[in-house]
């Protein structure tokens, strides 16, 4: 059956040969006979044991020649049933045609050639025209047999059946002929007048030599239909040659050739043969005919059954004609109860049976078709009244008579969902890009095929649809970011590996964006390289950092400020302390200009320690000043051990007030820290002042505190004050740091958590560790200049990429 | 000059200043030596209390907060050892809460610096009347 174009299924009809056994079987049987009979036969011969090629002694003996004629045959068969070697049959068929020939020739000529008694003298010789020599109908069989075998290597193996099967049948049929002579009682059957008779064992070995070609060429043949073509001629040449064979018989047995009997055997012979022949060639073409039928109806029935779609046909009035599984499972119909209904009032659903039946009452009369040879949607319904969306193609079948159809009908409900699905998911990430301000695009790098979605066409500020180029892309990257692009993309080229930077966008109305851009490259099915990434517009993120920095600012001074409260009386103490110094010595020198003689080396004396104490009051005033204005300092090279002497000696008067012994240990040489000397400062003066509240309620042990720097490792220094206080409780470690977090009756609880977002900002780590003893340390590291070095830095030594090797880190603010 | 001298009741009287301040153990003793006292000065508490003058010493001038020992320490210390030295004390903390809890421990006077040299005659003058 065609397939419509309205199908896209390949239908596939796998067929299996039935290689029958029989044939072979039989052949090899046969052989095995004849050989057993040629060998049997020789060996009465040899033995002089005349039953052997007898039978009975009134009988005419089997010749030798007849015998080894016999073995050659038999050994030829087995050998083409097996298969080979060829040559050993040609070698058999050789020897047998010559024996065979030469006896012919020596029946129609009367000569002696020579061959008769060539196997050993024939001392039998009951009814033979001359010792030794087989019957002329032997002979011919073995010639005709010879011949096949012959001719078999050069002939194609159909047309070799058929020799071999015509061949059979002659040669069978004069087995039988010459049987049935016997059984008739005249063993005349293709004797020729006074030349040798036909001996029964000959004729059984003939007939079975015929039966085992038959068998051979059965085998051969290879029609599927598995009856041999040749059959009918077959059977006709076999009938022809029993009928002859009969009527030779009855003439040698005394019938005159004109009289009743020969002649009718004669006449009825010759016409059942054609008439036998003819009959086997309808039989056979009718079984043909029926066997390809019923194959093309099972592969008809085996292709509707198992196809995945549903297949119905309807006749010209619409009626079903075929309904087949798939139908059955997806409309909920048996075949048998919609087979003969109108297609109309099965599958389609009411609302549309009205337009169905004008379309084809319209294809009836005009042939005109709106629907025929092309893929439809429409809506179908099921047994149980649901309606549900199938894809429809519709063919005419191409037979004589009133038209009719095959619909070929897919329920695509599936499909429909999952488009639909898919168009929502599609929408609901189209949203949520647009929430999250993150396109994503994805770059063959071969092709430099590059693809964005909505979104990523939003944050350029680049129409939707506008085929994406590099060069569009530079025309938006900030110039100062565009050098960074072309490494990200050179390095992607030459690696494949994933990259993450941020980079700065310069719109056209002048405004810029920040954008976050991360990839993941991988290789396709086809082995390409393709990143597929995402671009997030961070400006936003970057404007409220930027707050967050200002108001940490803020509050770190104001926190400053509540520190200042703390240390008032520490301040007062400082300034006091010089003051008291400067009254003293002023009251010493003027003591010592009254005295009498005034001593005036004292008075100077006295004087510059006066001056001095003045400058050391404005000292302290110079550094307050520096703590407490609120300024932001430029990143500057600082040398940490002197910042903690400046802050230790602002503090120490208070630590004293507090009972505390400082000790300090401050390595020499430590590397340069940049950073903001005064929020630095702000951290130590915070870390000394908690290591002095925590040690106030301390009597029973010496409050000490001591304050250490040191190198950690090439490239950090560290800053360390330990106490001899009550320590923390080492769970709540993490809470330490927290803002708002604090143990003291006063205090906002925000030193050590401002203390942290200073030294982080610095790329600095602060963390809190118990002692062995009593009290805790507090220590920071901060990155530092090479111990020793003295350049100023230069911007991009101090850009230390971090992170994964395979992923480029492309810093900040390049 | 000559007026505040001759407030000075006991000429050539011991006396000893205690301060971690460096700059005080140098100006005030001379200016007590100026007004005719025989002075001593010591860094810590601990330094004073080893030292000879412990016996000697007629009024002790005292700074209130050091490193170690404190003012008041060293006054009970003292007072433990039997020694009633008469104590003013000097203190830069200008905090007033603290002046009567010294006195009432038992001190002459407290003084917050920076102070005027008739205010510490006058204090230096009050404790030898005490160790009288």
């Amino acid at each position: 059956m065609g397939l419509s174009p309205g199908t896209h299924e390949g239908v596939a009809v796998i067929e299996t040969v039935d290689v029958r056994e029989w044939p072979r079987r039989l052949a090899a049987a046969s052989g095995v006979f004849i050989l057993a009979l040629g060998l049997s036969v020789l060996a009465g011969w040899f033995f002089h044991f005349p039953a052997l090629f007898q039978l009975r002694p009134e009988w005419p003996p089997v010749t030798r020649n007849a015998a080894a004629c016999f073995v050659l045959c038999g050994l030829a068969l087995l050998i083409l049933v097996h298969g080979k070697p060829n040559w050993i049959v040609v070698a058999c068929a050789g020897l047998v045609g010559a024996v065979s020939l030469l006896t012919i020739v020596e029946y129609i000529f009367g000569v002696n050639a020579g061959i008769d008694e060539l196997l050993g003298p024939a001392y039998v010789t009951v009814t033979s025209s001359s010792p030794g020599r087989m019957y002329p109908a032997a002979a011919s069989c073995f010639a005709v047999a010879s011949l096949v075998p012959l001719l078999a290597p050069k002939i194609q193996s159909k047309r070799y059946g058929l020799l071999l099967g015509l061949s059979g049948s002659i040669i069978a049929a004069v087995g039988i002929a010459t049987i049935m002579s016997f059984a008739l009682g005249s063993s005349d059957a293709f004797g020729w007048s006074h030349v040798s008779r036909a001996t029964p064992l000959t004729a059984v070995g003939l007939w079975v030599l015929g039966v085992g070609m038959l068998a051979l060429a059965w085998r051969v043949e290879t029609d599927p239909v598995g009856i041999p073509r040749w059959l009918p001629i077959s059977v006709t040449i076999a009938v022809l040659t029993i009928t002859v064979g009969l009527w030779q018989a009855l003439i040698a047995g005394g019938y005159g050739p004109m009289t009743l009997l020969p002649a009718v055997v004669l006449a009825g012979g010759g016409l059942m043969a054609p008439i036998l022949g003819l009959t086997v060639y309808t039989a056979q073409r009718a079984h043909a005919q029926a066997t390809a039928l019923r194959s093309s109806e099972a592969r008809k029935a085996a292709i509707l059954d198992s196809a995945l779609d549903c297949i119905v046909t309807i006749d010209h009035e619409g009626r079903i004609t075929e309904f087949n599984r798939a139908a059955e499972r997806t409309f909920g119909y048996r075949r048998g109860e919609v087979l003969g209904k109108r297609l109309a009032e099965v599958i389609i659903p009411p609302s549309l049976r009205e337009q169905h039946a004008r379309g084809f009452a319209r294809y009836l009369a005009t042939g005109e078709a709106r629907v025929l040879e092309r893929r439809i949607e429409m809506a179908a319904v099921r047994a149980d009244g649901s309606e549900f969306p199938v894809e429809l193609a519709i063919t005419r079948i191409p037979l004589d008579g009133p038209p009719s159809f095959t619909g070929y009908l897919r329920d695509i409900t599936e499909r429909k969902h999952s488009e639909a699905k898919l168009r929502r998911s599609e929408a609901l990430l189209a949203g949520a890009q647009r929430i999250s301000s993150t396109g994503s695009f994805s770059w063959r790098v071969a092709t430099d095929e590059i693809r964005w979605s909505e979104e990523a066409y939003r944050i350029y500020g680049i129409d939707p649809g506008v085929p994406v180029t590099f060069d569009l892309i530079r025309s938006r990257v900030h110039p100062d970011n565009l050098s960074m692009l072309e490494d990200v993309i050179d390095h992607a080229r030459r690696e494949g590996g994933d990259f993450d930077y941020e980079s700065r966008l310069l719109m056209p109305d002048g405004h810029v964006k920040y954008i976050h851009v991360v990839a993941h490259g991988s290789r396709n099915q086809a082995g390409e390289l393709e990143l597929i990434g995402a671009v997030q517009d961070v400006t936003e993120r970057r404007r409220s950092e930027d707050a967050l920095s200002k108001a940490r600012s803020e509050l770190t001074h104001v926190a400053r400020v509540t520190s200042l409260g703390a240390l008032t009386a520490s301040i007062a103490h400082e300034v006091n302390q010089p003051l008291s110094g400067i009254i003293t010595n002023a009251s010493t020198c003027l003591l010592m200009l009254a005295a009498d003689p005034p001593n005036v080396d004292g008075a100077r004396e006295t004087a510059r320690r006066t001056i001095r104490d003045g400058n050391r009051a404005s000292g302290v005033i110079a550094r307050l000043r520096a703590l407490f204005g609120k300024k932001d300092a430029p990143n500057e090279l600082l040398d940490l051990n002197e910042a903690a002497r400046e802050v230790m000696a602002l503090s120490s008067s208070e630590l004293r007030r507090n009972g505390v012994i400082v000790d300090s240990a401050l390595v020499d040489g430590l590397g340069a820290v940049t950073g903001d000397r005064i929020q630095l400062q702000q951290v130590i003066l915070n870390l000394l002042l908690n290591a002095s509240d925590a040690m106030s309620g301390v009597d029973d042990r010496p409050r000490q505190l001591l304050i250490m720097t040191e190198q950690d490792g090439g490239n950090r220094v560290r800053l360390s004050v330990r106490d001899t206080g009550v320590g923390f409780d080492p769970e709540g470690v993490d809470r330490l740091f927290e803002a708002f977090y604090t143990t003291k009756s006063s205090g906002m609880g925000m030193g050590l958590s401002i203390s942290r977002s200073i030294i982080e900002s610095h790329h600095g780590r602060l963390w809190a560790a118990l002692n062995d003893g009593p009290g805790a340390t507090f220590s920071f590291s901060v990155p530092c200049r090479p111990a020793g070095a003295t350049s100023v830095p230069t911007p991009s030594a101090l850009r230390v990429p971090e992170g994964p090797p395979a992923q480029l880190q492309v810093m900040r603010n390049q | 000059m000559m007026v505040i001298r001759s407030l000075v009741s006991v000429v050539g009287a011991p006396v000893s200043v205690v301060d971690d301040d460096e700059s005080v153990r140098e100006s005030l003793p001379d200016l007590l030596r100026e007004l005719g006292f025989v002075v001593q000065a010591f860094a810590s508490a601990e330094e004073f209390l080893v030292s000879d003058c412990v016996d000697q010493t007629r009024c002790l001038i005292l700074d209130v907060a050091m490193p170690g020992m404190s003012g008041p320490d060293l006054q009970r210390e003292l007072l433990r050892r039997g020694q009633e030295i008469p104590v003013v004390y000097i203190t830069a903390h200008k905090d007033e809460a603290v002046r009567p809890r010294l006195l009432e421990q038992g001190a002459v006077e407290c003084l917050f610096k920076p102070f005027s040299d008739t205010a510490l005659l006058e204090a230096v003058n009050a404790a030898l009347r005490v160790a009288e």
